[in-house]
């Protein structure tokens, strides 16, 4: 041990002549992706509409390392990225402390994106996959509205002649905003919990992840105090304020009536006798309506009594794999949803991609689809195919180019909840980050993208 | 435009299947290691491990334009220039390692290996001196 330390202390002692960088070390390193965006529809989808849009795939990446001791194997890691897609606030995705006791274990704890499925930690790196984003269905805000975690991160890799193993095991905490009924709804994941294993060579990668999330969001608080919620609360209030001042006045008019019809005969009497058949008509309407009012208000309490106010649980189970040959690139990862307690649908994602890379030029092709089940609130299923090219200008700068065709889902049938039998339309991706003021949830059922953007790293 | 010459270099070397010259794995001159296997050396070059026989070793690189570089790269590691930048980048970005050390030129790669006892690195033959031993040649 001592002389291990010594034999350092050795090699340190022989470093420091040469220049005080390499006791300590400090690295920066960025990336960044400028893009453009067009759909053929009117309604937002994912973050752009007919108008075109900069900000679904424009953002910047700025990585600081610092290593304090080269002989301490701890560094502190800082990811800032700012997204035009948020107004370029800078948001820390990464900020940890990393130790690496031994080759191939390191421990990293503060936040660090949550390695959901197999490339989301590298979801922003655009030089590492042919796409200008990875598959929306899958890896998209709708599917996990949260990219990172604070907490722990075990990773352990073991290396064979060829093959190498991976195990990574992550807990951690998060807040996060999840879209709803055309809102965004806070949340806090008390505690989420994975592993993921993976194998592979130098070309090839297979992936199995579970992760475990449970939270806890105020849905039913925070849809309640929508200016619409409380609107359509106003107006039941009122129509049945309404129905029930029909009925009083349908009843007073009878009452008048019957009173005068039982007095001494005449024409005031003959004529109360013959307009009670009309107000009792009247009356029956206002009762109708009251009835009507009664279930329109029994059918809102129930909606909004059938929205949660607590803590739900949600299952990620993840299977991926990879193949990044000389020219042949493959990839295809199924990943399914399954979340208690919470109305919000079960899912199955998946994707398909072929890439075959000539020169610097990678034409790929991707089927991607993901299927809403048992929704009740929202239904984003929809199917995708997307052909674009990549051309790397630079090892370290590749431009992109796609079209993409989406096609919504069919409808659901509501299965529960005061609504049951009823059919819930697929919304698709529309529905992802909806803008408050324009978002109807009237969306076309297809729409065609295209999508243009540069990527590097410095 | 250097550097578009030699990446149009690279290319042509790659397509006809000629190689430009050996590259030459090196250590300081009082390594513990005597060789290296090449096995092991892409397991350091790719930041997977840093002993070699139960030796603790510095990797060094040069420049992702140096010719020797990318020579190294495609020889060694099998990887060409982007492959290269889109491993590092997912290790770099994604918590999984550190770059490594690049020193800017040749010269200044004999100078780390003078000054680091653990170090290895590469160089081209004709950039050799007697300060550094040979740990292996890729032809």
């Amino acid at each position: 041990m001592s002389m291990g330390k010594s034999l350092a202390t050795g090699a340190l002692a022989l470093t420091l002549p040469l220049s005080s960088m390499a006791a300590s070390d400090f690295n920066i390193n960025g990336f960044a992706n400028a893009g453009f965006t067009w759909t053929d529809t009117d309604e937002t989808y994912v973050a752009a509409d007919k108008d075109g849009s900069f900000s679904e795939v424009t953002f910047l990446g700025l990585q600081m390392r610092f290593q304090p001791n080269a002989d301490v194997p701890v560094s502190f890691v800082t990811q800032l990225m700012a997204r035009a897609r948020d107004g370029w606030d800078v948001m820390a995705d990464w900020a940890y402390i990393s130790w690496v006791p031994v080759d191939n274990l390191s421990f990293n704890v503060g936040r660090v994106k949550a390695p959901l499925f197999l490339i989301s930690e590298a979801y922003d790196v655009g030089v590492t996959y042919p796409w200008i984003s990875p598959p929306e269905e899958i890896y998209g805000f709708a599917n996990v509205p949260m990219t990172s975690m604070t907490g722990l991160s075990v990773d352990y890799s073991y290396y064979f002649d060829e093959l190498w193993l991976r195990a990574q095991f992550y807990l951690g905490r998060d807040d996060f905003e999840i879209p709803a009924m055309g809102t965004k709804v806070s949340g806090e994941l008390t505690r989420m919990t994975g592993v993921s294993l993976s194998v592979g060579n130098e070309e090839l990668e297979l992936r199995f992840g579970i992760t475990e999330t449970k939270f806890s969001m105020a849905l039913k608080d925070t849809l309640q105090a929508l200016p619409v919620a409380q609107q359509v609360q106003a107006d039941l209030g009122a129509e049945m304020m309404g129905a029930i001042a029909g009925v009083a006045v349908a009843n007073a008019t009878i009452n008048g009536l019957q009173a005068v019809a039982a007095g001494p005969a005449g024409p005031e009497q003959a004529a109360a006798e013959a307009a009670l058949p009309a107000a009792l008509g009247e009356l029956a309407t206002a009762t109708d309506n009251l009835a009507l009012a009664n279930q329109n208000a029994v059918y809102m309490g129930s909606l909004f009594a059938v929205l949660p106010n607590g803590s739900g649980n949600t299952v990620f189970y993840s299977l991926g794999g990879r193949y990044n040959g000389d020219k042949v690139f493959l990839m295809a990862e199924i990943a399914r949803r399954e979340i208690e307690d919470v109305p919000f649908p079960d899912t199955t994602s998946g994707f398909v991609t072929a890439g075959y890379r000539m020169d610097k030029w990678m034409p790929h092709l991707t089927y991607s689809m993901v299927d809403a089940e048992d929704s009740i609130l929202v239904n984003q299923t929809q199917a995708s195919i997307i052909a674009g090219v990549r051309y790397d200008i630079q090892p370290w700068a590749a431009v992109k180019f796609e079209v993409q065709r989406v096609e919504l889902g069919d409808a659901n049938i509501r299965k529960y909840g005061p609504m049951k039998g009823t059919a819930l339309p697929s919304t698709g991706l529309f529905n992802e980050l909806p803008d408050l003021t324009t978002f109807t949830g009237d969306v076309p059922d297809s729409l065609n993208k295209v999508n243009l953007a540069i990527t590097m790293v410095f | 435009m250097k550097y578009k010459a030699i990446v149009v270099g690279m290319l042509c070397c790659l397509l006809s299947g000629f190689s430009l010259a050996e590259v030459m794995v090196v250590a300081h001159v009082k390594s513990n290691l005597s060789s290296v296997e090449l096995k092991a050396l892409k397991k350091v070059f790719l930041g997977k491990i840093s002993k070699i026989a139960g030796v603790s070793v510095t990797a060094v690189t040069l420049p992702d334009a140096n010719a020797v570089k990318i020579e190294f790269d495609q020889k060694a590691l099998n990887k060409d220039p982007g492959k290269m930048k889109a491993y590092w980048s997912s290790r770099i970005f994604t918590g999984k390692g550190k770059p490594l050390a690049q020193v800017s030129d040749e010269a200044e790669m004999l100078k780390f290996l003078a000054a680091n006892k653990s170090a290895v690195g590469y160089m081209s033959a004709d950039a050799l001196t007697s300060n550094v031993k040979v740990l292996l040649t890729i032809p």
